[in-house]
């Protein structure tokens, strides 16, 4: 985990809202509120079936459709 | 304004309950304090009388509406465009009572996020309860009422309200019912009687339609926007109508 | 107090919406009688003279189900304790004549063939790609199969649109993707607005192949084979959540329900709230429904229909025990597997500051879509998600309640708020994603075993929540949507990759495409239904919608329920009445 005081529970992505993850068997083994910081950290150790993601509401104009 | 004198009014009258004065005295101000508590009513651009809210509670709506929409820009704000006798009505009839919730318990605190609203409260219940205590915490983080605040203090307040800091007693865990759920409830109310049709109270005058450049309902012009909708040069900036104009 | 027992009728429906009503019509064609047994009320193009109302029929719900009396409960993952929906949010049921077919957008496609063969397909393009716990499955039916009623539901309808591959032949300027039709659409495509025009545009500067959005809202006076004849859409920005003045949109209450009633051999019962499928365990002998009085009765039928949508459909099953519950543990029984929706985690929105592209006109099928980032039309090299998602550029009609949007980083309150609205209500134009859904072992239906409706009965659970599949799919079109809004020439772009929520959330509103817990196959055991949406296990019942979809495609589901609809119908009118038994 990125440096961060409390511990959080990786399989909680309500304690990850607003940040991208790196999901692996729906834990969150790495994280940041920058995707692209993520990304370069992570994806060398990516493996199939992982998921570097944003979570989080999305971004307006969302609801407006259909 | 009218949100002091109406709280003066009132502290008038219990000032002279303590004074202890004749029947007649106490008849004649209780009296006088009474006409002044009819002007109130008035005074928040209500122009009829309260159904649901206390004038107090109306007192604090209007002035949160009022940051929400602020008048200035060469146009009124919320309270004068009537969205204090918009939610005013709504809260006095069928979704104030929750007449469309399901209000069957058990009643849960959620353990994660994504399950909507859980509490028992009508949305009429749910404003009796908060407005008080967004009062009582304007008077304790600012020394005064909330409608008596000074708009940054207000401003200060609705951003506390909005990022849950205000603890409203309502929730229990993360996931519980908070003042941040409050807030946004409060704004889709507010653009509600900013832009309804004028016939539910608020939108006065098509203010709130008119601000944004909305037109109302095509019926009014005989619903002939097919007749333009792929000449796209061709503007259609009229004088907003409502249904009503139809009746 | 004593149970009424009405006369039998060759056929009843559990509610009359566009599948109750495309079987009442072809069976009343046919000569059967037709009883369609509907818990809401009458309404019709006459009614609503008055709904330009946003506040009435947008926000206060008035042409759906009301959650007060009977809702659904959500949970996000087996073990976990499920909460009502308390409050209408995430989907909108319809109640009453007509259905959701009243009040929806009118956006009609056909899914892909790939859709109908989508475990064979996957296997061959992901293989070991696919989550172990996905059960995406065949449908025991070919689009191929499918085609002749796709044309005949979008003929009924009078959609709107142009076709993109006419018997192989590919055609441009319809969506080049789309499987074979033998026919162009009934109905030229609506007129075009600015924003369409932009998005048109700009997709094909960005090598994509953008067609007019297929729609249910005529732009021309229309008569159907039927020789119903209906009035052209008038653009007024009122479609989705209220009924259509003028009956431009296609609706059951204008053309099938008619239909079925010139025979003179179809029944409407209104507030009639079916609660039981009566059978002896192999045959249904009728239903028993509760009136608006509060009283019982039962209605013998020869066939028991269930049109009633998927919730309801999927609900009666479990409650009248019929078929073998699916038990997620064990991956036993069909009855609730297979429950989906539609991951709609992407979108674009661009700011004009000095544009007017008059949000306010518009109807709810009109705009251009691009099918290049669906299903396996892209490469999916180096990716590690399934299929894609639609992109939209749509003109729906911005209402002022809900549709203001403003640019990122504007404060939802205050001055600054009310200025941007101002600014930029006029020039606001949305880019939306609507994608695939597929099922997991782990979603279902099932019954609660706390909450309970008004009368007494266990509300249905829904089990189900975004996978990583879903989270990949919408941060990789979301991607790909900002740039074309940014080619359409908008002053701001809010968008990027998109994105879900960390859980499923039934609070805002996303899709009334709740699909699966009665699905079909082409054997039974993990189906409910055959390829005749007639039931393995009772010969003379049929259970029609959206509940049959072992998952769901891209595409709005209209067409495609549409479509197995009138199968369904021709299965019961040229095979089953002649010859009571399985179909297949």
């Amino acid at each position: 985990m990125s440096g961060d005081g409390g511990v959080r529970d990786p399989y909680d992505l309500d304690a990850f809202d607003g940040e991208w993850v790196l999901l692996r068997d729906g834990a969150v083994l790495d994280h940041d509120a920058d995707g692209d910081a993520l990304r370069a950290r992570a994806e060398p150790r990516m493996r199939p079936g992982d998921a570097l993601v944003p979570i989080g509401h999305p971004p307006a104009g969302y609801h407006v459709t259909a | 304004m009218a949100a002091r004198s109406a709280d003066a009014a009132q502290r008038g009258v219990s000032r002279r309950q303590l004074l202890g004065g004749s029947a007649a005295a106490l008849g004649g101000g209780i009296l006088a304090g009474g006409l002044a508590g009819c002007g109130e009513a008035h005074e928040h651009d209500m122009r009829r009388p309260l159904r649901a809210l206390t004038p107090r509670e109306a007192a604090i709506v209007g002035a949160m509406a009022d940051r929400v929409f602020p008048a200035g820009d060469g146009s009124p704000g919320a309270s004068e465009i009537g969205v204090v006798a918009y939610l005013d009505a709504q809260l006095a009839g069928g979704w104030g009572s929750g007449d469309r919730f399901y209000r069957h318990g058990p009643f849960e605190e959620p353990d994660d996020s994504g399950h909507g609203y859980q509490l028992p409260l009508t949305p009429r219940e749910l404003y009796r309860r908060v407005l008080p205590a967004i009062d009582e915490y304007a008077r304790a983080q600012h020394g005064d009422g909330f409608p008596e605040l000074s708009a940054e203090q207000q401003d200060s307040v609705m951003t506390d309200l909005e990022s849950g800091r205000v603890d409203l007693g309502l929730a229990q865990g993360r996931f519980g019912f908070g003042s941040g759920q409050f807030f946004a409830a409060f704004l889709q109310n507010v653009r509600e009687g900013l832009f309804a049709d004028p016939m539910y109270e608020g939108n006065r005058d098509v203010a709130g339609w008119r601000w944004i450049g909305y037109p109302g309902d095509p019926m009014a012009y005989g619903d002939i926007y097919y007749t333009v909708f792929d000449s796209w040069d061709v503007r259609w900036d009229v004088e907003p109508q409502g249904m009503e104009g139809m009746h | 107090m004593a149970v009424r027992r009405h006369r039998p009728v060759d056929a009843v429906t559990i509610g009359v919406g566009w599948t109750g009503g495309i079987l009442a019509a072809e069976l009343t064609k046919a000569g059967m009688t037709v009883l369609g047994l509907e818990r809401g009320h009458q309404r019709g193009t006459e009614d609503f003279s008055d709904d330009h109302d946003e506040l009435r029929y947008a926000i206060r719900s008035e042409l759906f189900q009301n959650t007060a009396e009977e809702t659904w409960t959500l949970r996000h993952r087996q073990g976990e304790r499920a909460l009502p929906i308390r409050r209408l949010g995430s989907f909108l049921p319809g109640i009453g004549l007509g259905g959701a077919g009243v009040h929806w957008n009118g956006q009609t496609w056909r899914f892909h063939p790939r859709d109908f063969t989508y475990r064979t397909t996957a296997e061959e393009v992901y293989g070991d790609r696919i989550p172990s716990d996905m059960t995406i499955r065949d449908w025991g039916i070919t689009y191929d199969e499918l085609e002749p009623y796709f044309d005949r539901f979008e003929y009924m309808a009078g959609i709107a649109g142009k076709a993109g591959n006419l018997s192989g032949r590919r055609v441009e300027g319809g969506n080049v993707f789309e499987g074979p039709r033998r026919r162009d659409y009934p109905v030229r495509p609506m007129d075009r607005s600015l924003a369409g025009h932009l998005f048109e545009q700009a997709a094909r500067e960005h090598g994509y192949h953008p067609f007019p959005l297929p729609s249910a809202n005529l732009p021309e006076v229309y008569t159907n084979p039927a020789g119903i004849t209906r009035h052209h859409c008038t653009y007024c920005g009122y479609c989705e959540r209220f009924g259509c003045e003028v009956g431009a949109k296609a609706d059951p209450t204008v053309t099938v329900i008619p239909e079925a009633q010139r025979t003179g051999r179809y029944e409407i019962r209104y507030g009639a709230n079916v609660t039981r499928i009566l059978h002896d365990g192999r045959r249904a002998t009728g239903v028993r429904y509760v009136d608006a009085a509060g009283r019982e009765h039962e209605q013998p039928a020869e066939m028991v229909l269930l049109t009633a949508f998927t919730f309801n459909n999927v609900r009666l099953l479990l409650l009248s025990e019929m078929g073998e519950v699916y038990d997620p543990a064990t991956g036993r029984g069909a009855v609730g597997r297979n429950y989906t929706y539609q991951n709609n985690g992407a979108s674009a929105v661009g700011f004009w500051r000095d544009e007017d592209f008059r949000p306010y006109m518009g109807s709810g099928a009109n705009g251009v879509s691009i099918d290049d980032l669906d299903a396996e039309n892209f490469d999916h090299d180096g990716l590690d998600f399934l299929g894609g998602g639609l992109v939209t550029v749509a003109s729906l009609g911005v209402r002022p309640i809900l549709g203001l949007t403003v640019p990122e980083g504007t404060p939802g309150w205050g001055a600054r708020w009310k200025r941007a609205i101002r600014q930029y209500y006029r020039g606001t134009v949305t880019m939306a994603m609507q994608a695939e859904s597929p099922a997991y072992r782990q979603h279902h239906l099932d019954l609660d075993p706390t909450y309970r409706d008004r009368n007494g009965d266990p509300l249905l659970r829904i089990t189900f929540d975004w996978q990583p599949n879903e989270r990949k799919l919408a941060e990789y079109v979301g991607r790909k949507m900002k740039p074309l809004m940014e080619s359409m020439g908008a002053d701001e772009v809010v968008g990027g990759p998109g994105s879900l929520p960390p859980h499923y959330d039934v609070q805002p509103y996303q899709s009334t495409h709740n699909n699966g817990g009665a699905i079909m196959g082409a054997e039974p055991g993990e189906s409910v239904v055959n390829r005749w949406l007639q039931m393995w296990d009772y010969d003379n019942v049929f259970v029609v919608g959206a509940s049959a979809f072992p998952q769901n495609a891209s595409f709005n589901p209209t067409g495609t329920v549409g479509a197995l609809a009138y199968r369904a119908a021709d299965g019961i009118v040229n095979r089953y009445r002649h010859r009571p038994g399985p179909l297949a």
